[in-house]
């Protein structure tokens, strides 16, 4: 028997769309199978399928270790032995890691749960993993990224044949996509296959052994890892060439028209830190996850309070107390978590792009539906969000097309200097160029970016200068002609050389 | 750091600080507090409220919310009462009253888990219909007449404990046991903690969130019955607002409105510390309109301190 899993002319619709039409995957036990595409692509859909949450059309047929596989909920989807690691992490934030890693699946000893050997196996695990967390601790307390591995070692620790990681990197640090990565090749070794989803092309290299490509809803081709290349996939995905994956616009660099001097935050995640940024700039941030950059942001935008620190925009002093406070000044803030700061997920995108500048919408004084309608539709086409009018609820959308919503309502403010934390963050690659294209526009009409990144390649691909925070201090500064991984990656570690 | 731990672990047992805090002030005001007899009259008070809450522990922790108990009661009531009479075997009354409240409670949950409606209307429209039920079948009048066996349950007492104490204590264990022992428990929280996350770990959450309304039903219906006995007539109109007190036991003893979190040790608490305060004014002849205002401001001060306990950790 070859394949573990055989998906064979899948297809699904919903009202209105055609998700899926006619297709394929195959997996062997024991590789790492990369499912590339854009956000509207299917893989998402498709996997939905596979674990039971959605019921696929009638027609096509799946083979599971050669038999059908006929299942219902997720509980029967991991009975058979496929489970999955989703990209919207799901921690049960006030239990603790033990009951989080056997929730659903109690060790059980005379019809009770046995809360001792949870708990031991469950440090057995957490061992094995390379974490260093309490079986005891509750979530609430962990970090984001300890949150994502005790998740892996969930999934992990159920015995699955298929485990489907769909963004399983997306919010953790180096170190632990190396720990993870260690893991995956471990459960390689034991058969486990993997289906692994990720919009990071590096990574997708790095550990992938076969790749299959959809675009649209159907199926493009499927080959093994080594003979794709980034350019060759990309093309795949997109169905068009991209030649430059950071495209890079010419400014002119102007005065200095932003700054935030020795800044540090009450609760003492930002320490001492200073930035500036010219008209025509572009100022990445890198560091490591939790090194203070979005920390460092959300303390000038006026969400945290500072104990110290000036800023100046424009040439002006601000006293920031809310966001109210520095938005006046021109500065806008696209936050790194669009769901939970960004979006209003129930409202319309007219809604949303017209929240921050309501007044631009104002009628004699009153809020004229029609007048938003017209902004927004302006930010639509000029931003190229995709959606079939600007009345569709914003959470309906994929992410990189809430992204741009998010970007635009900011814009509408007409912002000199505009912060983006993380942008690009779990979004495809045609909508990630359309983000970069849109910041080389701004540059050049004499405005500032401050890019945060955590992908150093996009830093380097896109700003002018970067500057490195680490552990809540600023730890230097590379300018454009001296950029290189290996220097902000030392300076990132806070390495003194 | 230090700081920190201080302050989260007063908002822990900020609750028992104010319980024992309050003990000792009303029986510094008033001696007679502290006797035995008072303290029985406590517990006898304390029982009903105490049952509903424990019920509504199982809905809050999940993830729900229950506005319909202190109709379901007078419903079950009036049930009890009619067939209370010496017309038949008192195991009927008892009976019935718990069916009608498991049948309007797994009513609930089947609203709320397959219907997919929120719970606070659902709950909403069955308060008002139940009620409505309770005035129909008791055609709005009391119903009187129940036996004296029937009677005899709510007044005796077994070594000094009364018999309402004694069925609240027995409701206590089960459901301590049931929440923190069982697989089941442990599902209930993990369905309030996080739905999404429970369904895809593949735990039935349907069943779990239909079967904790069923539970606060059946608590509802018991309570019914005890409730005739007590007053020794069954009313339409009685237990109004008893979900609120029941919803405050919970809330002021640490159970999180949004789900995954508290504790039976609290629930009890919460339902003595209510009771104190009504019976403690009342001894000391405060008039209940400030019985109100004390309980009002109590349910906010509790659950911000709660708030504020919990954002200091993240």
């Amino acid at each position: 028997m070859d394949y573990i899993l055989e998906m064979k002319d899948i297809s699904k619709t919903f009202p209105g769309v055609k998700a899926l039409d006619h297709v394929q995957l195959k997996v062997r036990p024991g590789e790492v199978h990369a499912l590339m595409g854009e956000n509207g692509a299917g893989k998402s859909t498709l996997m939905k399928i596979l674990m039971g949450i959605y019921k696929k059309d009638p027609g096509g047929e799946i083979l599971f270790d050669g038999k059908p596989y006929e299942i219902s909920s997720p509980n029967e989807a991991l009975h058979t032995g496929v489970a999955m690691i989703h990209q919207e992490l799901n921690p049960i934030l006030d239990m603790t890691v033990y009951e989080n890693i056997f929730v659903g699946r109690e060790i059980r000893k005379h019809g009770l749960v046995d809360k001792k050997a949870e708990a031991k196996e469950a440090e057995a695990l957490i061992k094995d993993s390379g974490l260093r967390v309490s079986p005891y601790e509750t979530l609430r307390n962990l970090t984001v990224a300890q949150c994502q591995l005790i998740e892996i070692i969930k999934a992990t620790s159920v015995n699955a044949k298929v485990i489907i990681m769909d963004e399983p990197t997306a919010a953790i640090t180096e170190r632990e996509v190396d720990i993870l990565f260690d893991h995956i090749r471990k459960l390689k070794a034991q058969g486990v296959a993997i289906i692994y989803i990720s919009h990071r092309m590096e990574e997708i290299f790095k550990i992938c052994d076969s790749i299959t490509v959809y675009r649209d809803g159907q199926y493009i081709g499927s080959g093994a890892a080594k003979d794709f290349t980034e350019s060759s996939l990309i093309k795949m995905m997109v169905g068009r060439e991209i030649t430059d994956v950071f495209p890079k616009a010419e400014s002119k660099i102007g005065d200095v028209i932003f700054e935030a001097n020795h800044i540090s935050r009450a609760d003492g995640k930002v320490n001492d830190v200073s930035i500036k940024v010219r008209s025509g700039e572009i100022l990445g941030l890198g560091g490591l996850v939790g090194a203070g950059r979005s920390e460092l942001v959300e303390g000038i935008f006026g969400m945290h309070r500072l104990s110290g620190g000036e800023i100046i925009v424009n040439g002006e002093h601000v006293k920031v107390h809310t966001p109210a406070d520095i938005i006046r000044h021109g500065v806008a803030l696209v936050t790194e978590d669009r769901k939970a700061t960004g979006l209003n997920l129930t409202g319309t995108v007219n809604d949303n792009i017209s929240m921050v500048a309501i007044r631009k919408t104002l009628q004699n004084g009153l809020y004229s539906k029609a007048k938003a309608k017209k902004l927004s539709s302006d930010y639509i086409r000029k931003l190229k969000i995709k959606t079939p009018s600007g009345d569709q609820i914003a959470g309906n959308l994929s992410g990189g097309n809430q992204q741009k919503v998010v970007i635009a309502k900011w814009l509408l403010n007409d912002p000199d200097i505009i912060i983006m934390d993380e942008p690009t963050r779990g979004i495809d690659v045609g909508a990630k160029r359309d983000i970069y294209l849109l910041i080389g526009e701004l540059v050049q009409a004499g405005k500032a970016v401050i890019l945060i990144s955590s992908e150093i390649p996009e830093l380097m691909g896109v700003c002018d200068r970067i500057a490195v925070m680490a552990e809540g201090h600023l730890a230097g500064e590379v300018q454009r002609n001296e950029f290189s991984q290996e220097r902000i990656m030392t300076l990132a570690s806070d390495i003194q050389v | 750091m230090e700081k920190k731990n201080v302050s989260s672990r007063l908002s822990q047992y900020f609750i028992y600080i104010i319980f024992v805090a309050l003990v000792i002030v009303l029986t510094i005001l008033k001696p007679s507090f502290i006797q035995p007899g008072n303290l029985v009259n406590i517990l006898k008070q304390a029982s009903i409220n105490g049952i509903l809450a424990f019920g509504m522990m199982f809905v809050i922790i999940a993830g729900g919310f229950d506005m319909s108990v202190g109709s379901t009661v007078a419903f079950a009531g009036i049930l009890a009462a009619l067939l209370g009479r010496g017309n038949f075997p008192l195991i009927v009354p008892f009976l019935v009253a718990l069916l009608a409240g498991l049948a309007v409670g797994i009513l609930n949950g089947i609203g709320v888990a397959v219907g997919d409606l929120p719970p606070f209307i659902m709950t909403l429209g069955t308060m008002t219909a139940v009620r409505g039920l309770a005035l129909l079948v008791s055609n709005g009048k009391p119903v009187t007449g129940i036996t004296k066996a029937y009677r005899k349950i709510a007044a005796s007492s077994v070594a000094g404990i009364p018999m309402l104490a004694i069925f609240l204590v027995i409701v206590i264990i089960i459901c301590s046991f049931v929440l923190a022992k069982t697989v089941y428990g442990r599902r209930v929280y993990a369905c309030g903690g996080n739905l999404q996350a429970a369904k895809v770990a593949g735990i039935n959450t349907t069943f779990i969130r239909v079967s904790t309304f069923a539970i606060a039903g059946l608590l509802a219906g018991l309570s019914g019955f005890l409730m005739t006995s007590r007053v020794t007539i069954g009313q339409p109109t009685a237990a109004e607002s008893y979900e609120m007190d029941a919803i405050t036991a919970c809330v002021v003893g640490g159970v999180s409105m949004s789900g995954g979190v508290g504790h039976p040790v609290g629930v009890i608490i919460g339902t003595l510390l209510i009771t104190v305060i009504a019976n403690g004014l009342d001894i000391l002849g405060v008039s209940s309109h400030w019985q109100k205002i004390v309980k009002g401001v109590i349910i906010v001060v509790a659950v911000l301190i709660d708030v504020k306990g919990k954002s200091k950790k993240d």
